[in-house]
C-alpha cells in the first residue's frame, strides 16, 4: 500500500462489460494503461477522474480516499481524446482557466501561461485561437491546460490518436519530458503497445474489464503472463504444443530430461519473430548444440521490408510463423530455427510457471 | 462518449429545471387539466362514457381522418417546394438570400386572419396578381381562380410555411460534411444517385423537425380552412371543437373531442421526438460549413436560381405586401377611388384624431412591444434551465423534453377554454392581467426556443464540459463560462422568435388580458371588427416592420458563430 | 460556496412564485367590497367600445362606482356567469343576446326586474316577457351590397332570390358553428322557409357561395376587398362607411321576406348584494346610455326617444322582423347545426 501515488480498487457494470481493476502507480510515475478497443480503459479513466459513479471498491490518491469528491475537487487533471479545448478561448485564455479559478492575479496568470507554454514548446502561441492550431499543437496546448491546475495525477486519453506516426514520436518523447520536468504522477491511456513500451515507467494491460498484467515494460514484453498479453505486446507465433516431438532438437541433457507432457486443456507455445532465426542468414548462427526448435521446409510467403530487417511471414506444416532476418532470403524454402529458451507455454491462455523445455539457467 | 451522470451534481440538477415546470405546469398544465377533466365529469360524476362516444363516433373520425389528409398533403407539397430551395440556399450565395431567411418565419408569428386577408387580397379574384394579369392580357374574367377550394387550403399552407422549411433544412444542409457526396461520387454514383441514397438520408433529421413543425400549424390551422377552402366541407377538429365550446357551450363535449386531438398531436411528437435523438446522433460539431461562396455555374443553374428567388419573393412577399401597400391607401370622399393616403398612420401615432379603435393603436404598440421584451428574457433562462436537465439524461426518452413541446401542440381554441376556466376562478386588476398574459406567452415561446437552443446544446461535446470539471470549475462555473458562450448564437436567435411570437399571439392574450390591457394584434382584430380593415392593415404593417427587423437582425448576427 | 448558491437560487425562485400567487387572492377580497360589479363582453369594454364612456357618465351622475370586467365573447361571459354560480362576483351582466339567453334562464340565475324605463321601450323588442333580461340595443342581419359591383336591377330583393344563378359566386356567407352572426344567418332561414324547407334554401346557396368564413371579420373582409358583391352582415353596417368614410358604396337590402332581429340583453344577478345600485345602473343603460351604446355598437336603440344622426338613414329598418324564442332554439340548435353540416358537406 503506497502512501503516495495512486493505489485504485474500482468496480463498475455497465452494459457491455463489468470493470472490476485493481493497480497502484507509484507516485511520480509515468504508467500506461494498455489494451484494445472496449476493455475499459478509457473508463477506468473517467472512474478515477470522478465524471463516472463508481460501485465499490476504492480510490486513494496520495493516501486521501477521493471517492467521493466531486469531480472538481480532486485535483486530478484529463487531457481528452479530444482535447477538449475551449473554441470560444484563445490559448491564453484556455490555459488561464484553472488559474482564474484559483484565483491568481492577472500578472501572476501571464507569466504561468508563458512559463507553461514554453514547457511545452509552444512559446508565443498566447493570442491564437484553437481552430488555428494543427493536431499537435492543440495537444500541447491541452497538456499545459491541464498542469495550470496543478494537478496531484494527471490522466491522458489517447492524447496522440489523432496524429501522424512521425509527429506521434515526438509527441511521446515531449510528454515523456514534459513528464520529467514536472514529476507529476500521470497515468496514459493507448491502444499502442510501442507507444507505451517507450515511455511507461509501468504499463498495465487491460482486456475486458480486467488488468491482465501490470509492471515494467520489459518485464511485460518478456514475460507475459497470459498469451493475450504476449499477443497484444508484440508479434509473435502461437503454435499448439503437439508440434514439440516433431521440431524439438537436442532436447536438454541436464538434470532434468525432457518429457512430453501436453497439459489439460489448450496447450500451445510461442515466441517471438526476432528470435527465430532463418537458416541462411549468416549473422545470426544458430547454436545448433543448444535445445531448439527447427521448422524445415517452410516456405516463404511474404517478405516485407522494414528499414533495418526484413519481416518474414513462413508458412510450415499448415501453420504461420513470423520471423525476422537481416537479409533477404534467397530460396524460397528456408529452415527456421528457435531456441527453446525463448519459448514460452501457455495452457488455456495462462502461463505456465516451469519451462520444461528450457535448461536451468538459460 | 458516456454521459455524466455524475451523483455529486444531483442537486443542481434537481433544481435547475424547476422554475421551468412550475410555469409550465400553471400556464399550461393545469389549464389544459381543466379543460379536459371536464370531457369526463357531467352531473353524474365521473365518465368515461362521452369520451368513448366522441372517439367511436363516425363523424368523428371522418373529421379527424380529413384533418390529417389536409395536414399530410400540405406537409408534403411544402417540402417538395422547399427542399430545392433549401439546396439552394445551402449550397450556393446568391443576392436577397439572407433577406429571403430573415422573411422566412413572418408568417408563422402573425395573427392567422392577417395572413388569410393578405392571400385574398393577392391572389382573390380581386386581388393585385388578378388585376396585374387581367390589365396585362386584357381579360375580362379573372384568370386565378384559386381560392375557395381544396387546392387552396393546400397551397395557402404550402405557400405559408415552406419558407420555415427551407430556412430550417438549409442551415443544417450547410453544415452536413461534403466528403460523403464526393465519396459517392468516386465510387460511380451520379449526382441524383449520390442525392436520394447519400444526402437525403443525412438530411432526415432537419427534414423531420421542419416537417413537423408544419404539420402541426397545418392540423391547428383554423381560418385558413373556412376561409380559403370555401365551405363546410373542408371542416377540422379544430371548428367541431370551437362549436362545442363557444356555440353550444358543451364544454364537455369540447373536452373530449380536445382529447381525441391532443392524442393524435402527442403521438406526433413523440415519434419526433425519438426520432430526433436517433438521427441527431450522428452530426456534432464536425467540419465547418461546407463552401459555400459558389455562384451557379451552367446558364441553366443561373436561371433556376433567379426563377426561384422571384417565385419566392413573389410567394411569401406578395401576400405580406399587399397588407402593407392596403395599409396605405384610403377612401376619401364619394368617390371609390382609393388613393395613397398615410391617414391611418398619422391616426395610430395619434397625431390625428383616431377613428374607434385607432386611438388606442399607440398604447397597444407600447403593451406589446414591452410584453415581447419580457416574454423573449423570461423564455431564455427557463429554456436553458429545461436543456441542462434534458441532456444529463440523454439514454432515456427525456420525458422533460416532451413536456418542453407539448404546448405546440395544443391548439389555441383548447387552452383558451382551459384559461377561460380558471380564470373564472381569479380576480384581480391590471398587474396580473400583465403578469398572467407574459406567462402565457412564455409557454406558448418554450417549446419554440427549446428547438432553436436544444440541438444546439446537443453538439457541445461533453469533453467540454469534463473539461472544465477536470481543471476545477464546479457545476455552475462550468455553465456560465463554457457552455453560455458557445449557445450566445442559439439563444439569441431564440429570443428573436419568442419576442416575434409574442407581438403576434392573439388567442391567449385575449382570454387572460382583461379590458384594460390590450396588444397589437387585439386592437387589430376589433378593428377588423369595426370595419376599419385598413386600420387593422396600418397595425399588420407595424407588426410586420417590427418582425422584419428583428428577423433581419437575427440573421446577420447568426454570421458571428465559432467554427470549430 | 456554490452550495449556497444553489440554495439561494431556491429560495429566490418560491418568493418569486410565492410574489405572482398572492396578489392574486389579496385583490380578490379586496374588490368584493366596495364597487358595482357588472360583466360584459369584449367589445363593449374596449377603448372604443360604448363602456367606458358610459361608466363614466354614470359614476358622475350617480356616485356609484362601477367596475366594468371584460369576460371574453358573449359566449364565454355567459359560460363564465354559469360557472361562477357558487361563488358568483357579478352583479350585471350585459351583453347576453337572446339566442344564448336559454341557457341562463335555466341556470336560474337572473332576478327579474321591471324598470321604469320599460315604458320607453316597444312590447315588441322586450324579447323576455319575464323581464329577466332587459333589451338595450338590437341589430337587424342583413345583405350588404357593393353598389359599385352590382347595379341596381340587378341586386336581389328576397333571400330566396339569392339562389338565383346569377349571383353564382357573389355571395359571402358565414358558418353557423363558428360564428354568432352565422348562426345569425342560419336562425333566419328557418324563421322565414321553416324547419322543412330552409335545408334546400342552403342546398341551393352551396353554388352560389364564394365562401362560407369563420366569422364576420374575414366575411366583411373579402367584401371589402372587393372579392365579391354581397355580404352576411347587419342592416347598419353602412352607417360606418357613411360617418367614417363618406361613402355610400355599401348599402343593406331589404328582404322581402323580413329580417332576423337579434336583441342584446342586460340582466340583473340574482346573487347580487348591491340590487339598487345595480337597478340604478340598468335603469342609465336603458336610458342615458342609448345613444351611446347604438353609435359604438352600430346596433338600433332600443328606447323610442333616442334621436338618431342622420347617418342612421343608411340603416334602413325592415318592416318585418323575425325572431325565435329562445326556448324553441336550445331545444334544437344542436340538431339542426347537424343537420346543416352533414348537408353542406356532401
Amino acid at each position: 500500500m503506497a502512501d503516495n501515488g495512486l493505489t485504485c480498487s474500482l468496480k463498475a457494470s455497465y452494459k457491455d462489460f463489468t470493470l472490476d481493476a485493481q493497480f497502484t502507480v507509484q507516485a511520480g510515475e509515468l504508467a500506461c494503461i494498455i489494451g484494445p478497443s472496449g476493455c475499459g480503459k478509457s473508463t477506468t479513466l473517467q472512474l478515477i477522474a470522478g465524471l463516472l459513479p463508481q460501485e465499490g471498491g476504492s480510490l486513494l490518491l496520495n493516501g486521501q480516499d477521493i471517492g467521493q469528491k466531486p469531480v472538481h475537487q480532486r485535483h486530478i487533471a484529463m487531457v481528452f481524446q479530444d482535447y477538449a479545448l475551449f473554441p470560444h478561448m484563445n490559448v491564453e485564455q484556455n490555459i488561464a482557466y484553472p488559474l482564474k479559478i484559483r484565483k491568481l492575479n492577472r500578472a501572476k496568470r501571464k507569466e504561468r501561461v508563458a512559463r507553461l507554454l514554453s514547457l511545452v514548446a509552444l512559446e508565443g502561441y498566447q493570442k491564437r485561437r484553437s481552430q488555428e492550431l494543427s493536431g499537435g499543437e492543440r495537444q500541447r496546448v491541452a497538456l499545459a491546460r491541464a498542469l495550470a491546475s496543478d494537478p496531484q495525477l494527471l490522466l491522458l486519453d489517447e492524447p496522440l490518436s489523432a496524429l501522424d506516426a512521425k509527429l506521434r514520436k515526438h509527441l511521446r518523447e515531449e510528454i515523456r519530458r514534459i513528464h520529467d520536468e514536472t514529476g507529476i504522477t500521470t497515468v496514459y491511456v493507448t491502444h499502442d503497445q510501442e507507444e507505451a513500451l517507450s515511455i511507461a515507467d509501468r504499463i498495465i494491460v487491460m482486456h475486458a474489464g480486467r488488468v491482465m498484467q501490470e509492471g515494467k515494460g520489459e518485464d511485460i514484453y518478456h514475460n507475459p503472463a497470459s498469451l493475450f498479453v504476449a499477443t497484444f505486446m508484440g508479434e509473435g507465433t502461437t503454435l499448439p504444443y503437439s508440434i514439440i516431438p516433431k521440431t524439438l532438437v537436442n532436447p536438454s541433457s541436464s538434470s532434468e530430461p525432457f518429457v512430453f507432457k501436453p497439459l489439460e486443456g489448450k496447450h500451445t507455445i510461442f515466441f517471438r519473430p526476432e528470435h527465430v532465426m532463418v537458416q541462411d542468414d549468416r549473422n545470426l548462427p544458430l547454436a545448433e548444440y543448444l535445445p531448439h526448435l527447427s521448422f524445415k521446409q517452410a516456405e516463404v510467403q511474404s517478405c516485407e521490408f522494414q528499414g533495418d530487417h526484413y519481416r518474414l511471414a513462413c508458412s510450415w506444416e499448415g501453420h504461420t510463423i513470423l520471423c525476422h532476418s537481416s537479409y533477404r532470403p534467397k530460396t524460397q524454402m528456408v529452415t527456421l530455427g528457435v531456441r527453446s529458451s525463448r519459448i514460452r507455454e501457455y495452457v488455456d491462455g495462462e502461463s505456465i510457471a516451469k519451462h520444461p523445455l528450457s535448461p536451468t539457467g538459460e | 462518449m458516456r454521459k455524466a451522470n455524475n451523483l455529486q451534481y444531483k442537486r443542481f440538477y434537481r433544481i435547475v429545471p424547476l422554475p421551468s415546470v412550475v410555469v409550465l405546469l400553471l400556464l399550461f398544465f393545469v389549464p389544459l387539466f381543466f379543460t379536459l377533466s371536464s370531457a369526463f365529469i357531467t352531473e353524474e360524476g365521473l365518465t368515461f362514457l362521452r369520451v368513448l362516444e366522441v372517439f367511436t363516433d363516425s363523424y368523428t373520425v371522418k373529421i379527424m381522418l380529413f384533418t390529417l389528409l389536409q395536414a399530410t398533403l400540405s406537409t408534403l407539397f411544402s417540402l417538395l417546394v422547399a427542399l430545392p430551395g433549401a439546396y439552394l440556399i445551402a449550397t450556393y450565395s446568391f443576392r436577397g438570400k439572407r433577406l429571403i431567411l430573415a422573411l422566412s418565419a413572418i408568417p408563422f408569428v402573425i395573427p392567422s386572419i392577417l395572413v388569410v386577408l393578405g392571400f385574398v387580397i393577392f391572389f382573390g379574384n380581386n386581388g393585385f396578381l388578378n388585376g396585374l394579369l387581367m390589365s396585362l392580357f386584357n381579360l375580362s374574367e379573372p384568370p386565378l381562380k384559386i381560392l375557395y377550394s381544396f387546392k387552396a387550403i393546400i397551397l395557402a399552407h404550402t405557400f405559408y410555411n415552406f419558407p420555415i422549411i427551407m430556412s430550417l433544412v438549409s442551415s443544417y444542409w450547410e453544415h452536413l460534411d461534403a466528403n460523403c457526396e464526393a465519396a459517392s461520387q468516386t465510387l460511380g454514383a451520379n449526382k441524383v444517385q449520390t442525392f436520394l441514397k447519400v444526402t437525403l438520408p443525412r438530411l432526415l433529421p432537419a427534414i423531420i423537425s421542419a416537417a413537423s413543425l408544419v404539420f402541426l400549424f397545418c392540423f391547428n390551422s383554423f381560418a385558413i380552412i373556412l376561409v380559403l377552402g370555401g365551405g363546410p366541407q373542408y371542416t377540422t377538429m379544430e371548428v367541431e371543437i370551437y362549436r362545442q365550446a363557444r356555440m353550444l357551450g358543451n364544454s364537455g363535449a369540447a373536452a373530449a373531442l380536445s382529447l381525441f386531438s391532443i392524442l393524435t398531436t402527442t403521438l406526433l411528437l413523440i415519434w419526433y421526438n425519438a426520432s430526433q435523438r436517433r438521427l441527431a446522433r450522428s452530426e456534432t460539431y464536425q467540419n465547418s460549413k461546407r463552401i459555400i461562396e459558389k455562384r451557379p455555374a451552367t446558364l441553366l443553374g443561373k436561371l433556376l436560381a433567379l426563377l426561384y428567388t422571384l417565385s419566392s419573393f413573389l410567394f411569401i412577399l406578395g401576400p405580406i405586401v399587399s397588407v402593407v401597400i392596403r395599409s396605405f391607401m384610403a377612401s376619401s370622399s364619394r368617390s371609390a377611388a382609393e388613393s395613397f393616403s398615410l391617414k391611418w398612420y398619422r391616426q395610430l401615432l395619434s397625431l390625428e384624431r383616431a377613428t374607434g379603435h385607432m386611438g388606442s393603436a399607440l398604447g397597444a404598440l407600447t403593451n406589446s412591444t414591452l410584453i415581447a421584451l419580457l416574454v423573449a428574457l423570461c423564455t431564455i433562462p427557463v429554456a436553458l434551465s429545461m436543456c441542462i436537465a434534458i441532456r444529463r439524461r440523454e439514454s432515456k426518452q427525456s420525458f422533460l423534453e416532451l413536456l418542453g413541446m407539448l404546448p405546440m401542440t395544443v391548439s389555441s381554441v383548447i387552452i383558451g377554454l382551459g384559461y377561460y376556466l380558471i380564470s373564472s376562478r381569479l380576480r384581480g386588476g391590471l398587474p396580473l392581467g400583465y403578469v398572467l398574459v407574459v406567462l402565457a406567452h412564455l409557454v406558448i415561446a418554450i417549446p419554440f426556443v427549446l428547438r432553436t437552443i436544444l440541438p444546439e446544446y446537443r453538439k457541445i461535446p461533453l469533453s467540454y464540459m469534463h473539461s472544465s470539471l477536470t481543471l476545477g470549475a464546479g457545476r455552475i462555473r462550468t455553465f456560465l463560462q463554457i457552455e453560455l458562450p458557445l449557445l450566445k448564437g442559439a439563444i439569441f436567435t431564440g429570443a428573436i422568435f419568442a419576442f416575434a411570437l409574442s407581438m403576434g399571439e392573439f388567442n391567449a392574450t385575449l382570454t387572460l388580458a382583461n379590458s384594460s390591457i390590450t396588444t397589437l394584434p387585439i386592437v387589430m382584430y376589433r378593428l377588423i371588427g369595426s370595419y376599419n380593415f385598413q386600420g387593422a392593415c396600418a397595425l399588420g404593417t407595424i407588426l410586420i416592420g417590427v418582425c422584419t427587423i428583428v428577423f433581419i437582425v437575427s440573421e446577420f448576427a447568426k454570421g458571428g458563430t465559432y467554427g470549430r | 460556496m456554490e452550495v449556497l448558491m444553489k440554495k439561494h437560487q431556491f429560495v429566490c425562485i418560491m418568493v418569486a412564485i410565492l410574489t405572482l400567487i398572492v396578489p392574486l387572492f389579496a385583490q380578490g377580497a379586496q374588490e368584493q367590497s366596495a364597487e358595482l360589479v357588472v360583466y360584459a363582453y369584449d367589445a363593449f369594454c374596449g377603448d372604443w367600445g360604448p363602456g367606458p364612456a358610459l361608466v363614466e357618465e354614470f359614476e358622475k351622475q350617480s356616485g356609484i362606482k362601477v367596475n366594468l370586467v371584460s369576460a371574453g365573447d358573449a359566449v364565454e361571459m355567459m359560460t363564465k356567469v354559469i360557472s361562477e354560480k357558487a361563488n358568483p362576483w357579478a352583479d350585471v351582466v350585459v351583453g347576453i343576446t337572446d339566442d344564448m339567453a336559454q341557457k341562463i334562464y335555466d341556470a336560474k340565475l337572473l332576478e327579474p326586474y321591471k324598470s321604469p324605463v320599460l315604458d320607453s321601450i316597444p312590447a315588441s323588442l322586450q324579447f323576455d316577457e319575464q323581464h329577466r333580461l332587459l333589451p338595450f340595443d338590437y341589430g337587424n342581419f342583413a345583405f350588404v351590397v357593393d353598389t359599385e359591383r352590382l347595379a341596381e336591377d340587378e341586386r336581389p330583393a328576397s333571400l330566396a332570390s339569392l339562389t338565383e344563378s346569377k349571383y353564382k359566386g357573389k355571395v359571402i356567407l358565414i358558418d353557423p358553428r363558428t360564428s354568432s352572426v352565422g348562426l345569425g344567418l342560419l336562425l333566419w332561414t328557418i324563421e322565414a322557409f321553416g324547419e322543412e324547407n330552409y335545408l334546400a334554401w342552403w342546398e341551393a346557396m352551396k353554388e352560389n357561395a364564394l365562401t362560407i368564413t369563420d366569422g364576420w371579420s374575414s366575411a366583411y373582409g373579402l367584401f371589402t376587398e372587393g372579392e365579391a358583391p354581397l355580404v352576411l352582415s347587419y342592416t347598419t353596417s353602412p352607417v360606418y362607411h357613411v360617418t367614417y368614410e363618406d361613402t355610400t358604396r355599401y348599402q343593406t337590402l331589404l328582404f322581402s321576406e323580413g329580417h332576423s332581429t337579434t336583441f342584446e340583453g342586460v340582466g340583473l344577478l340574482a346573487s347580487s348584494k348591491k340590487k339598487t345600485e345595480a337597478k340604478q345602473f340598468i335603469d342609465f343603460l336603458l336610458s342615458d346610455a342609448q345613444l351611446g351604446i347604438a353609435l359604438a355598437n352600430s346596433m338600433y336603440p332600443v328606447n323610442k326617444t333616442v334621436e338618431l344622426p342622420e347617418a342612421f338613414d343608411w340603416a334602413p329598418k325592415p318592416e318585418k322582423s323575425l325572431s325565435m324564442s329562445s326556448e324553441i332554439l336550445a331545444k334544437n340548435l344542436d340538431r339542426w347545426l347537424t343537420e346543416w353540416t352533414q348537408v353542406m358537406s356532401r
